[in-house]
């Protein structure tokens, strides 16, 4: 079989697989895609596998697959041929499951959403199946951000995109470890679609469980700070500027530290939010700086004191204890060598 | 992420062959088609540590992103635990102390040389690997962390290091009767492309 009867039969068993339950909410499409290693000798079967509504690729069609579609596609762009959108939605559609970090083919598909050629829907479920593989791709969160802006400008907000939007990112942070452009994309859909008292504390009390378990995921931190900058904006226009209930939450966000701290003494990340909670305490709240002031110098005191202690991973902890202590008379200007 | 992927208790026989007998995995957090392989290495690993330390003693070792915490008793009875980096090591070692202890009280010592490969009628095992993926769990134990002298941990940065002169990762995998086909090749992948591999 030669290589591009070979290409175009793949395309085909992948195409059939995504055409034969057009209804996008049901379960039959595939749930995550993958590429499975197989040694190069054992060719003889079809590479294209489906257990379980989960679809994978032999990985040695893969080339094969991709040099024939890119080919294809760039060929047709630089002579200006004119192919049938059926055709460039396949091609697009698998080569993007391979590498969807080829933002040639994202921007074929954002032609075909305009000219009507693919539902909004359907291609927000494509780009959750590639993000399985891939969860890392900023080129596809841009895509999504494209087709949310789109449904936004035909005002077609239903109340389920945003939670939707909100699974979508959060199964990508889980996939993984410190995926910054998953929480950069929530910020985004919060940003966009507007949000309410019940989101925020929704999402403030769905991150406090994931910063539990992933603890050194600082760009979760950071949304947390940003979910924060958010309910300040609500309570001060609602209380006329008494911010007063903002201090027990922000205190009660440093208790919900120190209690990660006496597990986990050696994470840059959790030094890193405690300086933005000190610095929002010392700007918001200034006739209450002496009490914060005091209550850091009891937990640096305990930390070097317990960074003693511990024997294992003392040298970092301590360093790490040394850049908050010049931090803070940096950056909050207390002199702490008085105390 | 601070995850326990797998507990295995094993027996190691007085001519350094190790049984595994009984294990629980997570590995929820792995790609679909990449399970079984895990769940392969995951064992794979287990016996590879086991063999190569000594009775008795602690160890932890780290392997890219993973952290394989390993106890041996006197009574050649074994436990390994494998998490991730994040996972604090004073909780696993404690953990796997405890588990340890609970066994032997179950399971009769007369019957670990006889039992058969992940046979022990012991269940526990799962209820920890999903109570403890939470360390704050952990709180209860810290009389028995007091007892965890810490210093006299065997730390080793890869499973190599472990290895007797001589012997190489790659040909103990290519040799092992544990590892699947599959698995071999999903082994020289992840070698080759040296991405952040998913396996061990």
């Amino acid at each position: 079989m030669s290589d591009s009867s070979l290409a175009e039969r793949i395309i085909h068993d992948l195409t059939a697989i995504f055409n034969r339950n057009p209804n996008m909410y049901s379960h039959c499409e595939p749930l995550e895609f993958d590429v499975i290693p197989v040694d190069c000798k054992l060719q003889n079967k079809c590479p294209v596998l489906v257990v379980d509504h989960r679809l994978a690729l032999e990985s040695w069609c893969v080339q094969h697959v991709f040099t024939f579609i890119y080919a294809k596609i760039i060929d047709s762009r630089l002579n200006r041929l004119k192919l049938a959108n059926d055709k460039l939605k396949e091609w697009t559609r698998v080569i993007l499951l391979i590498n969807p970090d080829l933002t040639l083919a994202w921007n074929i598909r954002k032609e075909l959403v305009e000219s009507n050629c693919i539902s909004i829907a359907e291609e927000l479920k494509l780009s959750e199946v590639i993000l399985t593989r891939k969860a890392k791709s900023p080129d596809n969160f841009f895509h999504r951000q494209f087709l949310l802006k789109k449904l936004l400008k035909e005002n077609i907000i239903e109340e389920n995109i945003v939670s939707n939007e909100l699974r979508v990112s959060l199964d990508a942070a889980s996939r993984y470890q410190r995926n910054y452009y998953a929480w950069a994309h929530r910020i985004w859909v919060l940003q966009n679609f507007g949000t309410s008292l019940n989101i925020i504390n929704f999402d403030l009390n769905v991150t406090k469980h994931w910063v539990e378990s992933h603890i050194s995921d600082y760009s979760a931190f950071h949304y947390r700070q940003f979910l924060y900058s958010l309910l300040l904006d609500i309570i001060s226009a609602q209380n006329n500027d008494n911010l007063s209930e903002f201090v027990n939450i922000m205190q009660a966000e440093l208790d919900f530290l120190n209690g990660l701290f006496a597990i986990y003494p050696d994470h840059e990340s959790l030094f890193m939010h405690r300086r933005y909670i000190l610095q929002q305490m010392c700007n918001l709240f200034p006739e209450q700086v002496n009490k914060v002031k005091e209550n850091e110098v009891n937990f640096i005191d305990t930390s070097v004191s317990q960074s003693y202690s511990n024997s294992v991973s003392n040298q970092w902890q301590f360093e790490l204890i040394r850049k908050h202590t010049i931090w803070i008379k940096r950056v909050l200007k207390w002199d702490l060598d008085s105390e | 992420m601070v995850k326990l992927f797998h507990i295995s208790i094993l027996y190691k026989h007085t001519n350094n062959d190790v049984k595994a007998l009984k294990t629980a995995s997570d590995l929820s957090s792995f790609g679909f088609f990449q399970r079984n392989s895990v769940a392969e290495f995951m064992n794979f690993t287990c016996k590879v540590l086991i063999e190569r330390s000594d009775i008795p003693s602690r160890v932890s070792v780290k392997e890219k992103d993973y952290l394989c915490h390993a106890y041996l008793r006197s009574d050649r009875l074994c436990a390994v635990i494998i998490s991730d980096q994040e996972y604090p090591h004073r909780v696993a070692h404690t953990l796997i102390t405890k588990i340890l202890d609970e066994f032997s009280t179950a399971i009769p010592s007369s019957s670990w040389l006889t039992l058969n490969e992940n046979g022990a009628p012991f269940t526990g095992l799962d209820a920890y690997l999903a109570k403890y993926q939470n360390p704050k769990e952990a709180d209860a134990m810290t009389k028995l962390q007091n007892d965890l002298d810490e210093t006299k941990i065997i730390l080793h940065n890869t499973i190599t290091a472990l290895l007797q002169r001589g012997e190489k990762l790659d040909e103990l995998v290519e040799k092992s009767r544990d590892l699947s086909a599959q698995s071999k090749v999903f082994y020289k992948t992840a070698r080759k492309t040296n991405q952040c591999c998913h396996l061990l």
